[in-house]
């Protein structure tokens, strides 16, 4: 299928009555999710993950979905008004945007924020749509070790681009490729650190573990340390941007979409990072770099076009190769599986409802979140006045219910509050939690993965760099990991939440 | 090296441990039939390695220092989560969610007791109505099945 007609196609699926519904919800709640600071995409989708099992699995994608990149619109509001990041990706919209509000300037920062958000993101899409079928007929010729190699390479990018530092990402990585081997082994059909619990013998589920290290955990750090805010509401000004904030954008937006999509397609990369390079990049092009962090507008409408564009391409990995680029396409794969799909490059051919059904559910969502976030805005600040001594126990409320309807038992609530305290000692310890999550659904496949070459090459390990792209990929990985010791020196900035 | 950087290290030393050790017990095979263990003692080793070289990071900014009662607030909340999950099967969703929320509201947050247990009841019985009636979430019913069958 070509992309006009996999698009015409998938337009068929989208603009179904029930999937326009579904996608509506979705962007509802990823911008709901995205405005309220505590409650990020990773948690609201693996919450509603479970309510999704009586969907077909195109809904159920859609809505997921448009939670992730609802979730990117939404994030903004929060950074603007409050110099709180509602979503991790929006953190360095902090840095001009709350300036911008502080001037009086909160409504034309918010515009650029939604019309950059709706660039960005439509613009990825067309790439995906675009990028993805002949990414994944060249997938088809991947082995074992290409595969291997190419998990590495994600491994390598993730911990290059760590926050904190590359031990202690690459530690986290370990402990979710260890915890992917709980359960047991579809190889020798040996059980695993399972311990006499017959719930672990399917393995520890990204969904408590999610819940967890981002809900709950979060809850707890705000609950320790007092989350407090003042809202810059009465002051935010016109919304409609001037024509000099629009001759400034215009530039940072286009620039930003193209970043956005490249950082996004990395297995490791992500809206976070994306956002972060936009932002740098602009100020480095800028002929008064000054300006940044006292107001520009450049320096939001660059990192929230990047980090919706971002969105987009991060799906191509995830729905060609099978390899999840972020957390959250981590979850969005296990929900695939959850539904009995075979993910990887014929994903596309046997599934093209969700393929293209999604693709095209993108453009419909992009739409729909221009139209929630511009002329709603007063509504979406409103929420921000809700108390977060009522919101806490709220979200609480849905990380127990959405735990324990995954399989009607209280063994996975345990586990997500074990995971919620793990989440709150790993951020007083400046461990990152994303690398765990996403290493908990690459570590299965890349066992797999591992052991396949190691059986088809009779044992040897050369076949990793006997064959080309295999060797192209660990050389790549091995000169991101020696870098930072040859260049001493590392951009600054966090994986994707 | 700090403190608590010693102890997280020394953790994920713990866990490499384990992981070695299960690891050989289940058989790590031959490097032409890889067994059940060799990739978790393999990741186990890795994992050691690496906690030795965060214990050796030079020390960063310490962790944000907790606000005034927070870590009492953080304990009451995790006890607050264990005792639902406990109580969850055998007094029913309604009833264990609008004592947990009562708890949270009332003793963690200071709140009035009217106002928590008003909000309290109010969230239990609309989550019911949510996630078990429109949702079909399945919610064990406890002590509400006997009053109500």
């Amino acid at each position: 299928m070509g992309a006009l007609e996999g698009l015409a196609f998938g337009f068929g699926v989208a603009l179904n009555p029930a999937n326009v519904l579904y996608c509506f919800l979705g962007v509802t709640l990823g911008t709901l999710v995205g405005v309220l600071p505590g409650l990020g995409p990773v948690a609201a989708i693996s919450l509603l993950l479970p309510a999704t099992f009586q969907m077909t699995p195109e809904s159920a994608f859609i809505m997921l979905s448009g939670i992730y990149y609802g979730a990117m619109y939404g994030g903004s509001t929060t950074s603007i008004l409050v110099n709180i990041p509602g979503e991790a990706a929006s953190v360095v919209t902090c840095l001009d945007g709350y300036a911008m509000a502080r001037q009086g300037r909160a409504g034309p920062a918010l515009a650029i924020s939604a019309i950059g958000s709706f660039i960005g993101g439509t613009v990825s899409v067309a790439g995906l749509m675009l990028a993805a079928p002949p990414l994944a007929a060249f997938a088809l010729s991947f082995g074992p070790p290409e595969y291997f190699a190419l998990m590495v390479l994600g491994f390598a990018i993730l911990a290059f681009l760590s926050g904190t530092s590359m031990p202690r990402s690459l530690l986290m990585g370990a402990v979710g490729v260890l915890l992917g081997t709980v359960g047991v082994d579809t190889i020798s059909g040996a059980s695993r650190f399972v311990y006499g619990v017959p719930e672990l013998l399917d393995g520890v589920g990204i969904v408590p573990v999610a819940m967890g290290l981002f809900g709950v955990g979060e809850v707890l750090t705000n609950i320790e340390q007092r989350l407090t805010r003042d809202v810059f509401v009465e002051r935010m000004g016109r919304l409609w941007p001037s024509r000099e904030d629009w001759r400034r954008s215009t530039g940072a937006m286009a620039r930003g979409t193209g970043i956005g999509f490249l950082l996004g397609l990395l297995p490791g990369g992500g809206t976070i990072i994306a956002s972060f390079a936009a932002y740098g990049v602009e100020r480095r092009l800028s002929r008064t770099p000054e300006r940044f962090g006292r107001g520009a507008i450049e320096g939001v409408a660059a990192p929230e076009t990047a980090n919706n564009a971002a969105t987009g391409s991060a799906f191509i990995p995830m729905l060609t190769l099978g390899v999840p680029a972020n957390a959250v396409m981590a979850i969005l794969l296990g929900a695939l599986m959850v539904h009995g799909l075979q993910t990887g490059p014929l994903l596309m051919q046997e599934a093209p409802r969700i393929f293209w059904g999604t693709v095209a559910s993108m453009y419909v969502g992009n739409v729909l979140l221009l139209i929630l976030n511009l002329p709603l805005l007063p509504l979406w600040v409103r929420l921000l006045d809700v108390p977060y001594t009522l919101l806490f126990p709220l979200i609480l409320l849905f990380c127990v219910v959405g735990a324990y309807s995954l399989g009607n038992s209280v063994t996975d609530v345990f586990l997500m509050i074990g995971f919620g305290v793990l989440g709150w000692a790993l951020r007083r310890g400046r461990y990152e939690q994303a690398p765990l999550v996403l290493a908990l659904v690459l570590g299965p496949l890349l066992e797999t993965a591992l052991r396949q070459s190691l059986i088809v090459s009779n044992g040897s390990p050369a076949v990793f760099v006997t064959r080309p792209l295999s060797a192209v990929l660990l050389a790549a990985a091995a000169a991101l990991l020696a870098a930072p010791l040859i260049l001493r020196r590392r951009p600054a900035v966090g994986v994707e939440d | 090296m700090t403190r608590p950087v010693r102890a997280g290290g020394l953790a994920w030393l713990g866990v490499a441990g384990v992981a070695l050790i299960e690891g050989i017990r289940l058989g790590l095979g031959t490097p032409r039939q890889p067994g059940p263990g060799f990739f978790p003692a393999l990741v186990g080793l890795g994992l050691a390695g690496l906690a030795v070289g965060v214990m050796l990071e030079p020390a960063g900014e310490p962790a944000a220092p907790s606000a005034p009662g927070g870590r009492r607030r953080l304990l009451a909340t995790v006890g607050a989560l264990l005792a639902w999950v406990l109580l969850f099967e055998p007094l029913g969703f309604v009833a264990s969610t609008f004592l947990v929320m009562c708890f949270l509201l009332g003793v963690v947050e200071t709140k009035r007791w009217p106002a928590a247990a008003g909000f309290a009841a109010g969230i239990a019985v609309a989550a019911w109505l949510v996630f078990d009636r429109l949702l079909h979430a399945q919610l064990p019913r406890g002590v509400l099945a006997r009053l109500w069958p």
